[in-house]
C-alpha cells in the first residue's frame, strides 16, 4: 500500500490519471501489472476512484452497483448478488432503492467505494477516500482498505489526512508542484530516534516519579511527562458507537 | 463490447427519463401543436389547419435539429466529473453508449411531437391536412374551359357569374374509391342587387356522361364548404346558387381526399424525415465534441454551419436574397469571392425543402422519402464509430 502526500495542486490527481490512463505523461513510465495503463488488462486489473465520485444522480444505489458490474463483465445475476452484498458492506442496505441523488456527500462516497470493489480489481487506486466522510464512515473505509491490504491487493492512494496514510499505509511519497521531495517507508521517515517514548499503565504516581528520577540520574532529558489525550475522532466514536448512521 | 456499451445506454436512458423536467417537457411536446393550434385558431378550421400544418412542419424541420445540435454537445462528457462513470468500459463504447441514448432521447421527442400534429388533426378536424393535387386540377381545368371565366392558375382566381350560369368545373383526380369527399375554399363578391339568400352560395355536383347528381354539402366557415358524396370519376361542377354573389376560387383551394392519400401517413413519412436528419446533426456534433473539451465552442461552430448551410431556410444565401442582389448588382463575376455563397448552396441540404412544403400546401408528402431517410439515417450510424475511435484517442480533460 502506497500514499501519496502533498498540498493542493501538488500533482497526486494528475498522477492517478496518469495511472489509469486518461491522461498521457509527459516523461516517465508507468506500468500496472506490467501492463501499460489504458490498455483493457490494465483496466481490468485496476479499480480506480477519482476525488471527486459524481455518480449518475437518477439511478438507484442498487443499479448504479448493477451498472458497475456489467461494465466490469459480471452476469446479471451475480452482478445482483455482488451489488447487495457491497451495500451491505458499506451500511447502505437500506437506502439500496434509493435515487443517489438524495444521498449526502458520506453516502455517496461510500457507494463510490462499493462500484470499485464491485469489479473486484487486483489494482486500487483511491485519490481521498474518506473525503466528505464523517468519522464513522471514515473509519468504516478505513476498515474496508485494511480487508484489501490483507487480500494482498495493491493500494495507491492519497489523503489530505496525514493521520490516515500514518495508520496504514507501507510507503509513502511526498509531492509538491509535480516534483516527488522524499519518498520510503513509514518507519525510514517518521521514526524519531533521538526520543524515546513510553507508556504505563495505570499511572501509579510514585512509579513514574521513580521512573523520571532513574532518568535524571542517567543524564536524560525528560522532553514529556502526563496522560496522553485520546484523539477526537476516537472519542466521537466511542460516544456515537460504529451502527449509527448519520446520511 | 456491446453488453458493456447497452448497460451505459440503458443507464444514460434512465437518468434522462427520470430527470425532474423530462414528464413535462414530454407532456409539452404532444399538446404543443393542438394547444397552439386551438388557442390561435379559435373556431376557424382554415387557420387551425394552418396552424396544425405549419407548427408540426416547422418544428420538425427546424427546431428538432437546433435541438439535437444543442443536445449533442452537453450529451457528452470528456471529463472525469460524469465520465468516470464508465471507466471500466472502454471510452469507445461510453461514447457509444451514450450517443445511443441521444438517438432514442431524439426519437422520442420527434414521435411525441409528431403525435401532437396527429392528435390536432383528429381533435380539430379530421381534414385538416387532407390534399389534393393541384397542379392535376389546373391543368385540367385549363383544358375544359368552356365553362371558365378566366384561364385557370393556381393564384389567380377564376368566377362564375350566377346571372349568366357560369359554373366551376373541376376535373377529378384519379382516385381509388368511389366515395368522393373534399372541401372547397371560395370567395365571394356581392352585386348588391338583392341580400344574399342563403348560407352556402354553391351547390356541388359530380357530372359523368353527361349526368349529373348532387353531393352533400356541409357550410364549415364563410367561405369554406365541404362536399360528400358518391361518384367514381367525371367532373366536380361548382354552381352559384345565390343570384346575387359571384363565386370564385383557386384550384389549390379545391381539395379531394384520395383514398391513398391521408394526413397520417404524410406526418409519419415528415416523423422519418425529421427524426433522421436530427440524429445526423446529433452524430455530427458528437463527432465533434469528442476532439473538443469545450461544449460553447463546439456550438457556436455548428450552429452557425447550420445557420448558414444546412438549415436553407435561414441561410443569408437563399434564393430569394440571390436573386434580389442579382437584380440590383448584375450577374457576379464568377471568379469573385462572392460566389462563395453560391458553392453553400451546393452543399447537401439537411432537408429536401419539398416535402414540407407539400404538407405545408395541404398535399401529399409522398413515398419516394424513405431513401432520403435511410441516407441520412446510414450517414449518422457511420459517424458514430469515428466519433468513438477519436473519443479513444483523446486524452480527457482535467
Amino acid at each position: 500500500m502506497f500514499g501519496l502526500l502533498g498540498p493542493n495542486g501538488s500533482g497526486k490527481s494528475t498522477t492517478f490519471k496518469i495511472a489509469v490512463g486518461l491522461l498521457r505523461p509527459s516523461d516517465g513510465r508507468v506500468s500496472i501489472n506490467g501492463k501499460a495503463p489504458g490498455t483493457l488488462a490494465a483496466r481490468r486489473a485496476t479499480g480506480f476512484l477519482p476525488e471527486d465520485s459524481t455518480l449518475l444522480p437518477f439511478l438507484s444505489a442498487l443499479e448504479t452497483l448493477k451498472l458497475h458490474g456489467a461494465l466490469a463483465g459480471l452476469s446479471r445475476t451475480d452482478a445482483t448478488r455482488k451489488a447487495n452484498e457491497l451495500l451491505e458492506r458499506v451500511d447502505l442496505l437500506h437506502a439500496a432503492k434509493r435515487r443517489v441523488k438524495g444521498f449526502s456527500k458520506g453516502m455517496q462516497r461510500r457507494l463510490g467505494i462499493a462500484s470499485v470493489l464491485i469489479a473486484d480489481p487486483e489494482v486500487f487506486i483511491l485519490d481521498e477516500p474518506t473525503s466528505g466522510l464523517d468519522p464513522l464512515g471514515a473509519v468504516l473505509v478505513k476498515d474496508l482498505i485494511g480487508e484489501l491490504r490483507a487480500k494482498g491487493k495493491g493500494i495507491l492512494i492519497s489523503s489530505h489526512l496525514l493521520g490516515e496514510l500514518e495508520n496504514v499505509c507501507d510507503r509513502v511519497a511526498f509531492l509538491n508542484k509535480g516534483k516527488l521531495l522524499n519518498e520510503g517507508t513509514l518507519e525510514d521517515l517518521l521514526r524519531e530516534k533521538e526520543v524515546h517514548e513510553l507508556r504505563v499503565s495505570p499511572p501509579d504516581s510514585e512509579a513514574i516519579k521513580a521512573l523520571e528520577e532513574l532518568a535524571r540520574e542517567r543524564g536524560l532529558k525528560i522532553v514529556r511527562s502526563g496522560s496522553p489525550m485520546r484523539s477526537l475522532e476516537a472519542f466521537y466514536i466511542s460516544v456515537l458507537g460504529k451502527k449509527d448512521d448519520t446520511p | 463490447m456491446i453488453g458493456r456499451t447497452l448497460a451505459i445506454a440503458v443507464a444514460a436512458l434512465k437518468e434522462a427519463l427520470r430527470a425532474k423536467l423530462s414528464p413535462l417537457a414530454g407532456l409539452l411536446l404532444l399538446l404543443l401543436v393542438p394547444w397552439l393550434a386551438r388557442l390561435f385558431g379559435q373556431d376557424d378550421p382554415d387557420t387551425q389547419a394552418w396552424l396544425t400544418r405549419s407548427i408540426t412542419t416547422e418544428g420538425l424541420r427546424v427546431v428538432l435539429p437546433l435541438l439535437a445540435i444543442v443536445g449533442g454537445g452537453f450529451l457528452l462528457r470528456p471529463t472525469l466529473k460524469r465520465g468516470w462513470t464508465a471507466l471500466p468500459a472502454r471510452r469507445s463504447e461510453y461514447f457509444l453508449g451514450v450517443g445511443l441514448t441521444g438517438f432514442v432521447v431524439i426519437t422520442l421527442a420527434a414521435g411525441l411531437f409528431t403525435g401532437g400534429g396527429l392528435i390536432a388533426n383528429q381533435w380539430l378536424d379530421s381534414d385538416l391536412t387532407v390534399t389534393a393535387q393541384g397542379e392535376k386540377i389546373s391543368k385540367q381545368r385549363r383544358l375544359d374551359g368552356a365553362l371558365q371565366t378566366a384561364p385557370g392558375r393556381d393564384a389567380i382566381y377564376t368566377w362564375a357569374n350566377p346571372a349568366y350560369s357560369e359554373e366551376l368545373v373541376v376535373e377529378l383526380p384519379e382516385r381509388e374509391t368511389g366515395r368522393l369527399r373534399g372541401t372547397i375554399e371560395y370567395q365571394l363578391v356581392w352585386t348588391r342587387e338583392a341580400p344574399p339568400r342563403d348560407r352556402s352560395p354553391v351547390s356541388i355536383w359530380i357530372e359523368n356522361d353527361g349526368k349529373r347528381h348532387e353531393l352533400k354539402t356541409t357550410v364549415q366557415s364563410r367561405y369554406r364548404i365541404e362536399f360528400e358524396g358518391e361518384g367514381e370519376r367525371g367532373k366536380l361542377v361548382i354552381q352559384p346558387t345565390d343570384p346575387v354573389l359571384i363565386v370564385g376560387t383557386t384550384p389549390d383551394r379545391v381539395r379531394v381526399e384520395l383514398s391513398k392519400v391521408n394526413s397520417t401517413g404524410s406526418m409519419y413519412r415528415l416523423f422519418a424525415l425529421s427524426a433522421s436528419a436530427s440524429l445526423l446533426c446529433l452524430a455530427l456534433v458528437m463527432l465533434v465534441r469528442s476532439l473538443s473539451t469545450s461544449p460553447t465552442a463546439v456550438l457556436a461552430g455548428l450552429l452557425l454551419l447550420a445557420t448558414l448551410t444546412l438549415l436553407p431556410t435561414l441561410a443569408p444565401a437563399s434564393q430569394m436574397a440571390k436573386d434580389r442582389r442579382a437584380a440590383v448588382a448584375g450577374e457576379p463575376d464568377e471568379e469573385h469571392w462572392i460566389n462563395l455563397e453560391e458553392k453553400f448552396d451546393r452543399l447537401p441540404q439537411l432537408y429536401p425543402e419539398f416535402y414540407f412544403d407539400e404538407f405545408l400546401a395541404a398535399r401529399n408528402v409522398p413515398d419516394e422519402i424513405w431513401s432520403e431517410v435511410a441516407i441520412r439515417l446510414l450517414a449518422a450510424l457511420l459517424l458514430l464509430p469515428c466519433g468513438a475511435v477519436l473519443f479513444r484517442a483523446r486524452q480527457i480533460a482535467k
